[in-house]
């Protein structure tokens, strides 16, 4: 026995190292013998080195190279931004902005003489119960905090300026009294865990609105109670016959839900402007039930509806769901072509129909999986696309019948507040919900191995994702966001952000020359028209 | 009963006003500036009166009772000069006693030390309004709590004349809940008393008074 004890740390040693000489051996025999990759061919082993740090590179950047305005699609400011608005509800920060001062971007222009926080318009009649984290000790390597319960203010829109959608044209308007909502994420793109934790802190907030996706509207889409958008793409889930064609009476059955409060046709999205496509075995029996669809079966959706080709077709379309369902009806576009979008417009006023809002997506924008081409080229950044739209509206003189919703990476209140100047009656977000429901960043949406659990349906990920903790970060996340809008609005010199407008903000370019935000698609007529009006009031 | 809130500056008093509501009293609403009445109305208010447009003495016609949460006070809190205001106090209980309001409820908000026992510190400015109020002939009850926090109300506190584990604050969704229970709880009718978060039903702790 005590030879044994004697023996046993130099056996123990002695298998360690053997053990990884016998490691190594292998794969350097494996990496010598395999065809696939050249660097591996000639540097057995060490070229492995290569791959770890290629593949591991978006996070060694993100937590170690970059400083804080770098990284895309969001750099570790604005990704730090979203998770404390939702952790700790707080905005305050200590010495100055990390905001790239000599890079071009929109400005809020601050009132000389600034409303006062009582004569904002604010309803917080309501309170709301949320949980924040409270630090208690910060350390160089820890951090003690504890989660604490917390009585908070809505900061909704009193109901005169309260936004609503398709008063005068449906049996059931839409009335909302805040501005900024989550923007279309699909059960089966998001797993169950994170559709509910979203799902329930958007029904604690209230004043918001939840967009299903175009998979369908699911349990857990419904399971917190909030205001919902139920988007329907052109593969009609969840609205569809067994042969493929838009199924009225379901369609009936669904605007019938009590928190189902409007509907969106997805014409185009800006991350990806091509039909879907779902793998068979991503197709189980409860996504089938919920897009009414085969079990098993791979589907590849249209890129377009069948139902209809033109504005026209559209909007009769868009006319006979809002008599069937009695709710408004919202069509979703990317803007590219300015010719589409002015016969667009042209066709809004001539017939006299069309949707009840707009949804404006950034060509930036896109949880989704798609293919790189379609992501970087196709479709007009947000900032562009949502003025012309705007602009193009008024000149048709319809822009009144219509809401703006304007979607593409507004993830903080003040690009919120440039998009509400900019046009924009509401404001839709979808991967700032993601992280304050715990996404990294890691970039792996179309896999199904999210690391946070949140793009995944797999079980064993979203055990990660802990529904009752994440709730409380969406709901402080989106009231955070409410809060700061009328911060920005009392500097503005307005008493509610339903009032920006384009005089609110200015352009800097990146040599510091400042210009006011004017009309986009101002003619050389229309300018020598404004002119002449402006001699004649001298 | 007609009950006058002042202090619905604060998150306690606008629970103050829903929680008169509820009960079925007719609150009116004292405050600073007109753009907060939707809000009170919102809330359940019957009646308010802004101080842009009425005169402070008018608000107190026809009521029955006053509940005052001197914490904030419509001369106090952001963008006002002074944290408490005491002359306010002073000139409601004068008020009071002018348009016949027989029940006065009083809350003030106490530093850790000063919740250890009724008589400390009687030289502080806050003492003086307290006394004034025991001084005359209206039913009084003062409310004296611990820190005001921002979380959701238990329903549970702690009250006596001392409080000895004090656990330095209450939600001020309970704060409000005790003055309005006050109210029309003989137990507490003209008595000075402590109040913060604890273990014991409101209506309980304050039948035990």
């Amino acid at each position: 026995m005590s030879k044994l004890k004697n023996y046993l740390p130099t056996v123990l040693k002695g298998s360690a190292v053997l053990g990884t000489v016998a490691a190594a051996a292998y794969f350097y025999r494996k990496d010598d013998t395999q065809k696939q990759h050249s660097i591996l061919r000639n540097f057995p082993l060490i070229g492995r080195i290569r791959y770890m740090t290629e593949q591991i590179g978006p996070e060694l950047r993100q937590y170690l190279f970059e400083n804080n305005n770098e990284g895309t699609p969001f750099s570790r400011k604005e990704f730090e931004d979203v998770v404390k608005a939702g952790k700790y509800k707080e905005r305050l920060i200590g010495f100055g902005s990390e905001r790239d001062f000599n890079e071009a971007g929109y400005y809020i222009r601050n009132s000389m003489f600034p409303n006062l926080r009582e004569e904002l318009r604010i309803d917080n009649s309501q309170k709301i119960n949320t949980k924040v984290y409270e630090v208690d000790e910060e350390g160089l390597l820890t951090r003690k905090e504890k989660r604490e319960d917390r009585q908070i203010e809505p900061y909704f829109l009193r109901d005169e300026d309260a936004v609503i959608i398709g008063g005068e044209t449906c049996r059931n308007p839409f009335k909302l009294k805040g501005l900024v909502g989550q923007s279309a994420m699909s059960y089966g793109a998001l797993g169950e865990n994170a559709i509910t934790a979203l799902s329930r802190g958007l029904g604690l907030a209230g004043g918001t609105w939840m967009n299903t996706g175009e998979g369908g509207l699911s349990k857990y889409h419904l399971s917190g109670n909030p205001d919902i958008m139920m988007q329907i793409g052109p593969g009609l889930f969840g609205v569809r016959t067994p042969g493929g064609e838009f199924f009225w009476e379901e369609f009936k059955k669904k605007s019938e839900i009590e928190q189902v409060k409007a509907f969106e046709i997805k014409l185009a999205q800006g991350a990806k402007i091509r039909g879907g496509h779902i793998e068979g075995q991503k197709v189980t029996e409860e996504i089938a039930q919920i897009r009414l669809v085969e079990p098993g079966q791979t589907i590849n959706s249209p890129n377009r509806f069948y139902e209809f080709r033109n504005f026209n077709e559209l909007f009769e379309f868009v006319e006979r769901m809002r008599d069937v369902g009695g709710k408004p009806i919202g069509i979703k576009i990317v803007v590219g072509d300015l010719d589409a979008l002015e016969e667009m417009t042209k066709t809004m006023r001539d017939t006299g129909k069309g949707p009840d809002f707009i949804t404006v997506d950034g060509g930036e924008g896109g949880t989704g999986a798609t293919y790189q081409e379609l992501a970087d080229a196709v479709g007009l950044p947000i900032m562009s696309a949502l003025p012309l739209v705007d602009e193009m509206l008024k000149k048709y003189g319809v822009r009144n019948r219509v809401k703006l919703i304007a979607s593409g990476k507004l993830t903080s209140p003040d690009k919120v507040a440039v998009a509400l100047a900019m046009g924009a009656d509401l404001v839709n977000i979808a991967r700032g919900f993601m992280i304050s429901v715990g996404c990294i960043m890691a970039e792996i949406c179309h896999t199904n191995h999210c690391p946070a659990g949140v793009a995944t349906t797999d079980s064993k990920l979203q055990e990660g994702l802990v529904i009752e903790e994440k709730q409380y970060r969406v709901a402080n996340y989106v009231i955070s966001l409410r809060e700061g809008l009328f911060n920005l609005a009392a500097a503005a010199g307005i008493d509610t952000p339903t009032k920006f407008e384009r005089k609110h903000i200015v352009h800097k370019d990146e040599w510091g020359r400042v210009s006011p935000v004017r009309d986009i698609t101002l003619t050389p007529e229309k300018v020598e028209k404004l002119r002449n009006k402006e001699k004649v009031e001298k | 009963m007609r009950v006058l809130v002042i202090g619905t500056e604060d998150m306690t008093g606008e629970h103050v006003v829903k929680q008169l509501a509820d009960r079925h009293h007719s609150p009116v609403a004292l405050v600073g500036a007109e753009n907060k009445v939707e809000e009170m109305v919102k809330l359940g208010a019957g009646d308010v009166v802004s101080l842009e447009s009425r005169d402070f003495s008018s608000a107190f016609s026809g009521c029955e009772a006053v509940i005052y949460l001197s914490s904030a006070s419509p001369r106090t809190g952001e963008g006002k000069p002074i944290l408490v205001d005491h002359q306010t106090v002073i000139d409601s209980v004068e008020a009071a006693k002018k348009h016949g309001v027989k029940r006065f409820v009083l809350m003030n908000t106490m530093r850790a030390k000063e919740m250890e026992s009724l008589d400390s510190g009687t030289n502080d400015v806050k003492y003086h309004s307290e006394e004034l109020l025991r001084q005359e002939k209206l039913t009084y009850t003062v409310i004296r709590t611990s820190m005001p926090v921002d979380k959701p109300g238990i329903g549970k506190v702690e009250a006596g004349p001392s409080i000895v584990h004090d656990k330095g604050e209450i939600p001020k969704e309970d704060i409000a809940s005790v003055l309005v229970k006050a109210l029309d709880t003989e137990e507490v009718f003209n008595k000075t008393f402590h109040v913060t978060s604890g273990e014991i039903l409101i209506d309980e702790a304050l039948q035990r008074l």
